[in-house]
């Protein structure tokens, strides 16, 4: 027994004292360490962590119908008053803890975050020369794209280079529009330089040279109008344009035929069309939210969130464009052999009409909703911006040119309406801006637009609500306050503290 | 608990007097030839049950005899004579008896020696002896209220134990605390040890093998779970086979019938259509119901979808046992069947369990030992749901206007005119969640003697867990997204050894118990989900995922090792003078080399002060001791990996129709100096005995205070958002704990018991390292997306409520004010704080306290021969309650366009109703989910249980016993909700939010038949 007894306490001393540290051992199986990203497989894998920040449905991106509502301050979007997170949104109002802040302004920092973990990190990098500098001005784009995105949205935003979590960031003051618009024109420089002229992988979500250059087009004429309003912009915007208008051609980029082809939106064809410059594809996965049941009034099944605004709409020039962008009245089935009956918009509950671009092929009548999560692109930016930033540009630094004619009068007549010609340098201008609005109408362009040539104001008029526009109105200006859910983290955000 | 270690120390103690007196009876037997007739008698206890082996012994001789298993006994004396009658655990009995006589002689108890043996951590001790503070629970106190969980059995039922039933559900979520929340980040659900093996899921446990349960509360009964006993400790010992040579066979069954605990009041069809309709003209919409059509409302009413989602729910459990052995070898053997059904329609639980327990003694030093316990669960839409598209909420939000079907009998898929989400008939049939979870645990253990007191114990235990997660959401339950299902398969393994040595000796007055134990403890854990969505079959759910159009598969693995030693001396002096110390060292994997190891010590002292000669004369007084301790205990809150920062998985799709890419992106941020969370408590407590112990008060006073608080402090957005979790702050814990017992009647016929139990709680964040305040969103009601409703601030308790603060409706004289926020009269009206007319982020205040401050049990048993009756009182005070309910139902809005509870007939309306609490619906009106609009008291008093059980013996067959119960048959509250203990949040392990109701799956009344035979 008494050898027993030893042989027990030898092994618990053995197991006590011996195995110790390797017993506590954490065994990492499964886990991925930044170890991998100095290999082109893992930088590959964190350029895709970055795209994922434009659309990961429902939790983040600019695919929820909430993207819609943050441009809704905009006179061609209406968001009814039976959601307050909308009804502050459209109404330029908003408070700082804004329900709809969440999924974009998330998003777009996720992207910024993968972008910076890729322009990190590619330089010490091994694998393909050709393809990691490639990889390198995607995500340049990406971030570019995300900080252009957030600044004008927000206005003053936090500035986030580091690709890992820095403590001292976490109490960082918001940098000044200027600084934001720094860093992304250098972002887009470097996407333009990195950039191919093919897309990588022959993918539409990837942005190629021309497509930088588009984007920093968008820039530059932001950047030339408020709040920076920086001299030279207009020109230097006109020039890009037209390079990107010259290059599209040979490139297979043109203007589609007609409206009608624009947004078809039918979920059996894949709904990309020669004019698209950068979308956000879709798949059964991946898919895009804000076209189902978000953009649909609720007499189809919809959730009457985004709708048209009607002034906007009346004053909407006649044709085939407008019968492609507005949604005007359903047939409702007629129930126990009762022919069917069709509906028109001012005798839905919302009383505004729908719009059919952001909405799916619509199915018809009642209850025939087959689900809110599409398979349909989401279209950022396409050649008809790219043309109109460029008639307006140039107008705006001389008298509009034939070309700027040419272009402003291509996209008029596929709209079935008359040339212009003869116009003085501000009516060319004032149409131009107009022609945007109806052109990319639904699109979260003309909010930027009201912004950036101060209208805000001013285009209160058509949105023929019955309010008083600055009654909601609390700060001279009109981006958002920075997200509460931010600022409680870190008040040094908010530039009063 | 008590009975049954009476009886078997007095069983054990005539065993030992019969040894001793064996030679001497039957001389005596001899001498006694020629007396006169034998006196005669029955001994039996205060309960009038027969006491067995009882020393019946002639005063000033050495004759003597014991009692049989009926407690009768026969003892020749001489003429006039005095019987010394004494047992184990009772007062000794002087008898003056006449030759010839017969007597029937009650016993009763000893309060003095309270030697009922108590379960400890590494050992047991004499209740007497006991340095800490434990709640010790044993079978008989909960077993007439057939529960079917060990939460059910201690409910109430021990002082600082805190359960709420957030779930109704069968086999719902549970919460249990022991003297409150220590942690913010980690799970503070108490450790259950079973059988000595540490960490068993209580839901493997089928309460019917459980002999006791006792409750670890102070720092010295819990430091010897160092690491992780801060949350305090569950010891459960289970039944084990008898030693008197009998086999015991008994069979339990009760059959129970639910329902809800209380009908919602809801707008009938007319009603809901002229509300709609109302909500639309305060809109400046036009109506949407025809005159015609409500007036046909009215009349033929519509669809009642709660009616049709609810039932009145059958369960019923089966309990087959059997027991028996001997001096040397001890088994038993039990199996149960369970089948719940809860009263939301296709929710059920079914549960088997099977335990095997296995003592033997090779010899006078060598004895074995062996447990098996299987169990397999289904659980199958019984989970704690919350958002939205659930079952109740759905039926709650559907207009009862809308029929549920197509003509084709089909699901309507869209409301027309109430809610966005779902059919709550198709989420009912055309949805599953289903949990399969397979416990296997099996124990071995050895024990030598090695000399007299000291022995050395091993024991291995491995415990595995097989889990498959089945989810189907068909197409017409999807509504407007597709269909899809998935499977997740894991499997967890526990091996755990102990190697123990204990000392236990008395030195004449001096006893000196002592143990030191090395344990390990390792975790693996794997894991496989496949999910598959747009299901081209639906009917195949979950079983052919290659079914559909698209579909995603993930992997997991994780582990931890836990190594530790421990120690503890236990000393007493004459019964009188008690001290106690213990160490604990704990090493873990789960942190980073140099903060692996962590030390908990812990120390006790106890005075006997009853035991003192002086206290001899205080007739009044029978028992009375003073506690005192204090110690560290931990808390490894952390999941593994949480020192090391990795990437998290993030797809994307770059071409239209393409396949999904994967990559990979930022997940929360990692702090690799992480260390222990660390929990000092002191314990000051008095026990008290009155009266010959009929009145029985504990009291203790604590204070807890958890320091390298581990937080999850949220990230910002820009930063990648979730959290990082860092060694900040600190939380205190102190109160009271009371359990005041009362054997008020006590005869042979009748007895009236009652226990009150009370606990105060105040909990405090006291530190939060650089922050004053951290913010939580549950984002549970889907409306107030990114909206704060929880927060912890230095100073306040965790669960505290965070909102606006409703003022009432904006009233007639103020309109020129209310203007200026864009309002009119009858408008929701919220306290501006920074006067900035209008209501943001900087004018959130705290609203309400989650977290209950006081608790209360009362538990009273009465019994009139056969006859028992339990009545069984809980009680929670002090808690505040979000009744998103009544928003989401009453605001029209979003999701649920119209609204379905009566209530809202009470809201403003101008000229008609201006004294409403409820503000009224206008397009300047925001009825804000998270303010104190909805903010309701959570208090209650419940009858938690009253049973009636009636014994009955069959001859030849066996006893039989015949019980009848109810369970929460009423409740006292305010709320106005359906129950006050559902909670969609504050379940299992989060305490920072707590009290959320969103259509929480209520608990409900139900009723019990039950039999039980022992042959």
């Amino acid at each position: 027994m008494k050898k027993i007894l030893k042989y027990v306490l030898a092994s618990v001393s053995v197991l006590a004292f011996a195995g110790c540290s390797e017993f506590l051992t954490e065994e990492t199986n499964g886990q991925v360490f930044d170890n991998v990203l100095t290999s082109q497989e893992g930088l590959e894998a964190a350029l895709t962590g970055a795209y994922n920040g434009l659309n990961s449905p429902w939790a983040h991106g600019l695919c929820n119908g909430t993207f819609q509502q943050l441009v809704s301050g905009g006179d061609d979007i209406y968001c009814p008053t039976s959601d307050a997170n909308g009804t502050q949104l459209d109404r330029c109002g908003v408070t700082d803890s804004n329900g709809s802040f969440g999924s974009t302004w998330n998003g777009l920092y996720k992207v910024v975050l993968g972008a910076n973990t890729v322009i990190n990190n590619y330089e010490k990098c091994t694998g393909s020369t050709e393809t990691i500098p490639v990889i390198a001005g995607e995500a340049y784009f990406l971030r570019a794209y995300a900080y252009f995105m957030l600044v004008r949205l927000w206005g003053e935003i936090p500035l986030i280079k580091s690709s890992s979590y820095d403590e001292e960031e976490a109490s960082m003051s918001a940098s000044s529009e200027a600084e934001v618009y720094r860093l992304i024109e250098s972002d887009i420089d470097n996407a333009v330089n990195m950039l191919g002229d093919a897309r990588r992988n022959n993918e539409i979500g990837r942005p190629n040279k021309l497509v930088a250059r588009a984007l920093r087009a968008e820039i530059y004429l932001t950047e030339a109008g408020w709040p920076l309003k920086k001299e030279g912009y207009y020109e230097k915007a006109a020039t890009e344009a037209k390079a990107v208008l010259d290059a599209s051609e040979a490139q297979g980029v043109e203007l589609a035929e007609s409206c009608a082809d624009l947004f078809i939106n039918k979920e059996e064809e894949n709904c990309i069309t020669t004019e698209d410059l950068f979308v956000i594809p879709a798949s059964t996965t991946d898919y895009i939210v804000f076209y189902g049941a978000w953009c649909e009034p609720s007499e189809i099944g919809g959730w009457d969130i985004i709708f048209a605004e009607v002034g906007f709409m009346e004053k909407f020039p006649e044709g085939p464009r407008k019968e492609a962008t507005f949604y005007t009245e359903y047939t409702k089935k007629g129930e126990n052999g009762a022919p069917d009956e069709v509906i028109s918009w001012q005798n839905w509950k919302q009383k505004h009409p729908g719009i059919l671009k952001l909405m799916k092929y619509p199915q018809g009548g009642k209850n025939n909703v087959a689900n809110c999560n599409s398979v349909l692109p989401a279209h950022m930016l396409r050649l008809s911006q790219t043309a109109l930033t460029y008639a307006e540009a140039e107008a705006r630094t001389k008298a509009p040119s034939q070309e700027a004619y040419y272009w402003l009068n291509r996209i008029r007549t596929r709209a079935g309406l008359s040339e212009y010609s003869g116009l003085s340098q501000q009516e060319f201008i004032d149409a131009v801006v107009d022609e945007r609005a109806w052109e990319l109408a639904g699109e979260g362009v003309r909010w930027f637009d009201l912004l950036r040539l101060e209208l805000v104001e001013k285009s209160f008029e058509n949105k023929n609500n019955e309010y008083d526009p600055t009654m909601l109105r609390k700060s001279d200006r009109y981006t958002f306050p920075l997200p509460a859910s931010e600022t409680l983290l870190n008040p040094n955000l908010n530039p009063k503290n | 608990m008590n009975l049954f270690t009476k009886r078997m120390a007095g069983f054990c103690m005539s065993l030992l007097l019969l040894c001793g007196l064996a030679v001497d009876s039957h001389a005596f037997a001899q001498g006694a030839t020629n007396s006169p007739a034998p006196v005669t008698g029955v001994v039996k206890d205060a309960q009038g049950m027969p006491v067995v082996g009882v020393a019946v012994i002639e005063n000033g001789t050495t004759n003597g005899v014991t009692t049989d298993v009926d407690g009768r006994f026969s003892i020749s004396v001489s003429g006039d004579a005095v019987l010394e009658i004494r047992a184990l655990g009772y007062k000794v009995v002087n008898l003056p008896v006449k030759s010839g006589g017969n007597y029937d002689v009650m016993l009763e108890v000893d309060a003095k020696v309270l030697d009922d043996v108590v379960v400890i951590g590494y050992g047991t001790v004499r209740k007497s002896d006991l340095t800490g503070s434990l709640a010790s629970v044993g079978s008989d106190a909960f077993q007439d209220q057939k529960v079917t969980r060990v939460d059910q059995a201690l409910q109430g039922r021990a002082s600082g134990v805190q359960i709420s039933n957030t779930v109704g559900a069968p086999g719902g979520d549970v919460r249990i605390r022991v003297r409150g929340a220590n942690s913010v980040l980690g799970d503070n659900s108490p450790l259950f040890v079973v059988d000595g093996f540490v960490g068993v899921d209580f839901n493997s446990i089928n309460p019917n093998d459980i002999k006791s349960i006792e409750v670890l509360k102070d720092a010295s009964s819990t430091a010897i779970y160092g690491s992780r006993g801060a949350n305090g400790v569950i010891l459960i010992t289970t039944k084990s086979g008898s030693t008197n040579g009998k086999v015991n066979v008994s069979y339990e069954g009760n059959v129970t019938v639910s329902s809800i605990i209380k009908n919602y009041d809801l707008l009938s069809a007319g009603e809901y259509a002229e509300m709609y309709n109302a909500h639309q003209t305060a809109f400046g919409l036009d109506p949407v119901f025809s005159l015609d059509e409500v007036q046909s409302y009215y009349e033929n009413g519509g669809f009642d979808y709660v009616d049709a989602v609810l039932r009145t729910a059958i369960s019923h459990q089966h309990q087959l046992s059997i027991d028996g052995g001997s001096e040397k070898t001890q088994w038993r053997v039990s199996g149960n069947y369970l089948d719940q059904q809860g009263i939301i329609k296709n929710s059920d639980y079914e549960r088997f369990n099977l335990r095997a327990r296995l003592n033997t003694k090779i010899n006078d030093r060598l004895s074995f030992r062996f447990n098996v316990n299987a169990s397999a669960s289904t659980g199958k839409n019984n989970a704690g749901t919350s958002g939205a598209n659930t079952i109740l909420n759905q039926a709650l939000a559907w207009a009862p206007t809308t029929d549920p079907y197509n003509e084709d009998g089909t699901y309507v898929v869209n409301d027309p005119t109430g809610s966005l989400k779902s059919n709550p008939l198709a989420l009912l049939y055309d949805a599953e969640q289903i949990s399969e979870k397979t416990f296997l645990t099996a124990l071995a253990g050895a024990n030598y003697v090695i000399l007299p007191g000291l022995s050395v114990d091993f024991q291995a235990a491995v415990d595995k867990l097989f889990d498959k997660e089945k989810s189907y959401t068909g197409p017409e339950a999807a509504g407007s997204s597709p269909s899809s299902a998935g499977v997740t398969d894991s499997k967890g393994t526990t091996v755990q050894t102990t190697t123990q040595l204990s000392y236990n000796r008395d030195f004449g007055k001096h006893t000196i118990n002592a143990v030191a134990a090395f344990e390990t403890q390792t975790y693996h854990y794997a894991s496989t989900t496949a999910t598959a969505t747009g299901l081209t079959f639906p009917d195949l759910k979950y079983d052919n995922l290659k079914q559909a159009s698209s579909y995603e598969t993930e992997s997991g693995y994780s582990m931890w090792t836990l190594v530790s030693y421990l120690a503890r001396l236990n000393y007493s002096y004459d019964g009188r003078y008690l001290a106690s110390v213990s160490v604990r060292h704990d090493g873990s994997s789960k942190f980073s080399e140099g903060n692996k190891f962590s030390t908990f010590p812990a120390a006790a002292l106890a005075w006997n002060v009853a035991n003192e000669s002086f206290m001899r004369d205080v007739p009044v007084l029978s028992a009375l001791k003073l506690r005192a301790s204090w110690g560290l205990t931990g808390s490894q809150a952390i999941e593994p990996y949480a020192t090391k920062s990795a990437f998290g998985s993030a797809s994307y799709t770059f071409a239209m129709g393409g396949t999904t890419t994967s990559g990979i992106a930022l997940s929360d941020p990692a702090n690799s100096n992480l260390k222990w969370e660390t929990t000092e408590q002191w314990n000051f407590g008095i026990d008290l005995g009155l009266f010959k112990n009929r009145l029985l008060l504990e009291a203790d006073y604590y204070t807890k205070t958890t320091r390298d608080l581990l937080l999850n402090k949220g990230v910002t957005a820009y930063q990648g958002g979730g959290s990082i979790v860092s060694n900040i702050g600190s939380i205190r814990n102190s109160g009271f704990d009371f359990t005041l017992t009362g054997r008020i009647v006590e005869t042979k016929d009748f007895s009236l018991e009652s226990t009150v139990n009370f606990s105060i709680l105040k909990n405090r964040v006291l530190d939060l390292g650089e922050d004053d305040t951290v913010y939580v969103a549950t984002n549970l009601t889907g409306i107030n997306d990114g909206a704060y409703d929880f927060i912890y601030r230095v100073g306040e308790p965790l669960g505290t409520i965070y909102g606006l603060k409703y003022l009432g409706p904006w009233q007639k004289e103020d309109a020129a004010l209310a203007a200026e926020y864009g309002c009119v009269p009858g408008d929701a009206r919220y306290e501006d704080r920074d006067n900035s007319k209008t209501y943001d982020s900087s004018d959130y205040q705290i609203i309400g306290y989650g977290m209950p401050k006081y608790t209360l049990g009362w538990n009273t048993n009465f019994r009139w021969k056969n006859l028992s009756v339990n009545m069984f009182f809980q009680g929670v005070f002090g808690a505040d309650k979000l009744n998103y309910n009544r928003c989401i139902f009453m605001s029209a809005s979003r999701d649920v366009r119209g609204a379905t509870f009566s209530e809202v007939k009470d809201r403003y309306i101008p000229g008609v109703n201006e004294d409403a609490y409820l503000p009224a619906w206008s397009p300047t009106s925001t009825w804000y989910p998270v303010s104190s609009l909805w903010l309701e008291n959570g208090s209650y008093l419940r009858l938690k249980n009253l049973s009636i059980a009636y014994d009955f013996s069959v001859r030849k067959i066996g006893d039989f016993t015949v019980s009848l119960n109810a369970t929460n048959l009423f409740t006292i509250t305010n709320y106005k909700g359906i129950d006050p203990e559902a909670s969609n949040v504050g379940g299992g392990t989060s305490d920072v939010q707590q009290g959320l109701d969103y259509g929480a799956y209520p608990n409900s009344k139900s009723y019990t038949l039950g039999l039980s035979i022992r042959f």
